[in-house]
């Protein structure tokens, strides 16, 4: 309630105040087409001027494959993929690498939740789209710590040239999850000033899967009509984008709250009990267990041009807050039932403040420099009746330069060198109720004093070098890139200071106070060409970390109740390498072909084994057809077995899949309706995905989906005189 | 030029993609086949023989422990607050708990017979959780879970569950 109290608040404010200001205002254009029109040009002048490989998803190719949810759809590129959680929820992964080792940034700030967490979704909008650039490999130059094996950059909405009022409707169901969504935009443009709202709902019901058992823990749970029960859900996103401009200075304003809310499936929390699976004749009731988050984020950006500089700063602030509810339960009889919301098992409220400072030099007209400082504070506080993550404080502050030189027409030399220095304080926690556990069970005293804490108070600091030195070459239709690089991430709160047991992994996760900061140095090499009718591009990559972090099974008893062995974050030597193929081919009039796949290899030097969620070898055929604004496509998704597996982890099957879509706009003046209608996995496989946090509950993924997603863009120009 | 920089590309791919690949990593967990007490079993409270716990371990190298867990397992379906309430009113009653590890090392198979798990009389009658977890020297872990129901009579069947 606060928050839309506050969010309501500033809009009034900043309306008072912009409309103040274009009264005083000329009525200069804001126009930078370089940044805003996603074009083939500008993919291709990206491509040419960032020395790491970038995966660039317009708008365009983002609605064919749209699946509902950001990360899904991403995964259609080569070398992403995505880390579903059950629910439809899913979190982006790069290269194999996920969570804290890669940045998603919206509006040039990182999204800062509680992304540690392998079954914590991605808190963004996927309705809020306008493009985005993915750069693959160590991105933390510029984006700082755990940006180290890139980062997903979502750009802002596209201004428009003429003034006007402008609005979108679109909607979304599917069949899978009874899965209703509608997204309702509106805009104005008008003179220097540019603003856009944003709201949409999503509602959807118990996920749909093609089985009516899954094996939990050796038990057979059955799944009444193939549902989950209890995976019902909805989102609710609220989003603002303001800009206003006079001559060279612009200020941006996105305010955005995200709130999700899911159910949990109660046959894969705890104990397997095919009672709590009885059907409870309601498919889009969300009952306990479940778990909400709120997400709300408030950018502010300015900018100002000189002949040869130009500045930029940021100021932003993010709150996370995530709660996991599930009727109380203890295994310690001294602990009371909590007078204030009894069901409420976690709680995490984690505040982040951000101020980014950039200043671009133009020395001529071949040679740019780039330097800046990015300072950052997070504060954490916890709640509910179970302990899993410490209360901690943690502030960086980042300095880095780095300078991009034409050499010929055909050689870009691009490179920099980055310094951070950060602090982690993790607050003191004891846990009275297991030390009376304890001693009831009769511990050994000194037993019981290093159980009884919770975490322990850790201050740390930390400091480290990060570099890129990377080269493009073109020629013609060739273009070649080579990348070397050395990336680090601080440790999170939970590799330092976690000690419980996490209700979705069942199993007791300890972490470590005495970790050191994770570096890795990068290599790549890509190479693509391009003619009128082929493009075709690929890349290898090769990572390689002296202290990879990681959750170590222990073999060693948990003392907690209800746990089996411990888990401990320790350091390994480990390295990822692979690569990515992408062909496109025009090869008869309207028909396309386009192939793409990825793989990636993970090594635990220690253990000589793969590391947790290796993704398999994919490959992707699409075949389609496209006239004017009609589009076939049919696809084929061939998943290779994934036999590389870390210790405690399932083998996983492969599969084949088919999807197919249509896509067409129905002209109706003055703006064409966009229909996009989809079938995703055509022939209802029942397949696993190694990257999905159910794997390990043999939960398969959904089955048959039909998508119909339906957008109606409006727009009408304000002063239809002076323009066209 | 060219093909030297393939060759070296295809080298060093050949060495990275086969480095890690130590086929003697033993990544099978052990096997547990619980054959006593059995799902929804009924176990008698305050039985001076003991829990009748029957089992066979298997590795395909090396075992290592065992643990056996069994906790109230009531709160998650029911009224937290009518279970608890109950526990804490009911006088020198209180849940049944039990933690323990034994070492079954140094062999691949064992079969496993005891009454060791004595159950006090002054256990709450309901719902347990009893689980199984077995480690082999390398480190993987397998886990059974089994409903068990603590009761003061022996004949006592009667469960709405």
């Amino acid at each position: 309630m606060y928050r839309y109290t506050m969010l309501c608040i500033w809009m009034l404010f900043s309306h008072g105040w912009v409309s103040a200001q274009t009264q005083r205002a000329d009525s200069l254009k804001l126009i930078e087409l370089s940044e805003i029109v996603v074009s083939d040009s500008s993919i291709d002048s990206e491509q040419r001027r960032n020395t790491l490989p970038v995966e660039v998803m317009s708008a365009e190719s983002f609605r064919k494959s749209f699946s509902g949810n950001l990360p899904q759809t991403w995964a259609t590129l080569p070398g992403i993929q995505s880390m579903d959680i059950g629910s439809g929820f899913s979190k982006p992964v790069i290269r194999g690498m996920a969570l804290n080792r890669i940045s998603v940034v919206e509006n040039g700030i990182k999204q800062e939740g509680q992304q540690w967490g392998a079954d914590h979704a991605l808190e963004i909008d996927p309705f809020n789209y306008s493009s985005a650039n993915i750069q693959k490999g160590p991105a933390s130059l510029l984006y700082g710590s755990d940006a180290m094996a890139g980062v997903i950059k979502l750009n802002p909405p596209v201004i428009p040239y003429a003034d006007q009022f402008l609005g979108e409707v679109i909607w979304l169901r599917k069949s899978i999850n009874a899965s209703l969504a509608a997204s309702l935009m509106l805009g104005i443009k008008k003179k220097s000033l540019f603003s856009l709202f944003r709201h949409t709902e999503q509602h959807f019901g118990d996920y749909r899967v093609p089985t009516d058992a899954v094996v939990y823990l050796t038990q057979k749970m059955p799944l009444n009509n193939g549902r989950l029960k209890n995976t019902a859900g909805f989102e609710r996103n609220s989003y603002n984008y303001t800009a206003f401009g006079k001559g060279t200075y612009k200020i941006e304003s996105t305010i955005s709250n995200v709130y999700q809310k899911t159910g949990f499936f109660p046959g894969a929390h705890g104990v397997p009990d095919s009672a709590r699976l009885n059907d409870d004749g309601n498919k889009r009731n969300i009952d306990l267990p479940f778990s909400t988050v709120n997400h709300f984020k408030w950018i502010v950006s300015q900018q100002k041009y000189w002949e040869r500089l130009s500045i930029y700063f940021q100021l932003a602030y993010q709150n996370n807050h995530r709660e996991e509810w599930s009727t109380f339960h203890t295994h310690y009889d001294s602990q009371p039932v909590p007078e204030i919301d009894p069901d409420k098992e976690l709680m995490f409220h984690l505040n982040t403040y951000n101020a980014n400072l950039k200043l671009n030099y133009y020395a001529s007209s071949i040679w740019k420099h780039i330097a800046g400082v990015d300072v950052q504070y997070q504060h954490n506080r916890i709640g509910g009746y179970s302990f899993l993550l410490p209360e901690y404080q943690r502030a960086t502050i980042g300095g880095f330069y780095m300078s991009e030189y034409q050499v010929t027409p055909s050689l870009f030399v691009g490179g920099g060198l980055r310094y951070d220095s950060g602090s982690v304080d993790i607050e003191p926690s004891v846990d009275s109720y297991l030390e009376a556990y304890l001693q009831n069970q009769a511990y050994a005293p000194e037993e019981i004093e290093r159980n009884k804490v919770r975490s322990y108070e850790v201050s740390r600091n930390f400091g480290d070098v990060s570099f890129l030195l990377g080269v493009v070459w073109q020629a013609e239709k060739h273009l070649l890139k080579a990348n070397l690089g050395k990336s680090f991430r601080l440790p999170g709160a939970h590799e330092l200071g976690a000690n419980g047991i996490h209700h979705g992994a069942f199993r007791h996760e300890q972490g470590n106070p005495n970790l050191r900061s994770e570096k890795g140095l990068q290599a790549d090499i890509s190479y693509s060409y391009k003619n009128k009718n082929i493009s075709f591009e690929a890349s290898s990559f090769f990572n390689w970390f002296g202290n990879y972090i990681y959750l170590e099974p222990t073999g060693e008893w948990s003392i907690l109740p209800h746990a089996g062995q411990m888990y401990r974050y320790t350091e390994t030597e480990a390295f990822f390498a692979g690569g990515e193929l992408q062909l496109d081919w025009n090869f008869y009039g309207n028909y396309f072909y386009h192939a793409s796949g990825d793989y990636v290899y993970t090594c635990n030097r220690k253990e000589k084994t793969a590391l947790p969620f290796s993704p398999p070898l994919s490959w992707r055929n699409e075949l389609s057809w496209r006239f004017e604004s009609k589009a076939i496509t049919i696809e084929h998704h061939a998943i290779a077995n994934q036999n590389r597996i870390s210790r405690n982890e399932a083998k996983t099957p492969g599969v084949n899949l088919m999807n197919l879509s249509f896509s067409f706009d129905l002209k109706v003046n003055p703006n064409p309706v966009e229909f996009t209608l989809s079938i995703r996995n055509i022939f209802d496989t029942q397949y696993y995905n190694h990257l999905s946090f159910y794997r390990k509950i043999q939960m398969p993924e959904p089955g048959r989906n039909f998508l119909v997603l339906v957008k109606v863009p409006v727009s009408f120009n304000i002063t239809n005189k002076n323009k066209k | 030029m060219k093909n030297n920089i393939f060759n070296l590309c295809f080298l060093s791919l050949t060495i990275v993609f086969t480095a890690c690949d130590n086929n003697n990593a033993d990544l099978n967990p052990p096997v547990i086949t619980l054959n006593d007490p059995a799902e929804g079993e009924i176990l008698t409270i305050g039985d001076e023989h003991g829990v009748h716990f029957d089992m066979d371990l298997e590795d395909d190298v090396m075992l290592s422990s065992y643990k056996i867990d069994i906790h109230w397992g009531e709160d998650h379906e029911h009224h937290h607050s009518s279970s608890l309430l109950r526990s804490l009113t009911e006088e020198g009653t209180e849940h049944f708990k039990f933690q323990e590890s034994w070492d079954v090392s140094q062999t691949r198979k064992i079969h496993v017979h005891h009454h060791q798990i004595m159950i006090p009389r002054n256990a709450i009658p309901g719902k347990y959780h009893f689980l199984v977890y077995c480690l082999d020297a390398a480190g993987n872990e397998s886990m059974l879970a089994r409903n068990v129901f603590l009761s003061n009579d022996e004949h006592e069947h009667e469960h709405e569950h």
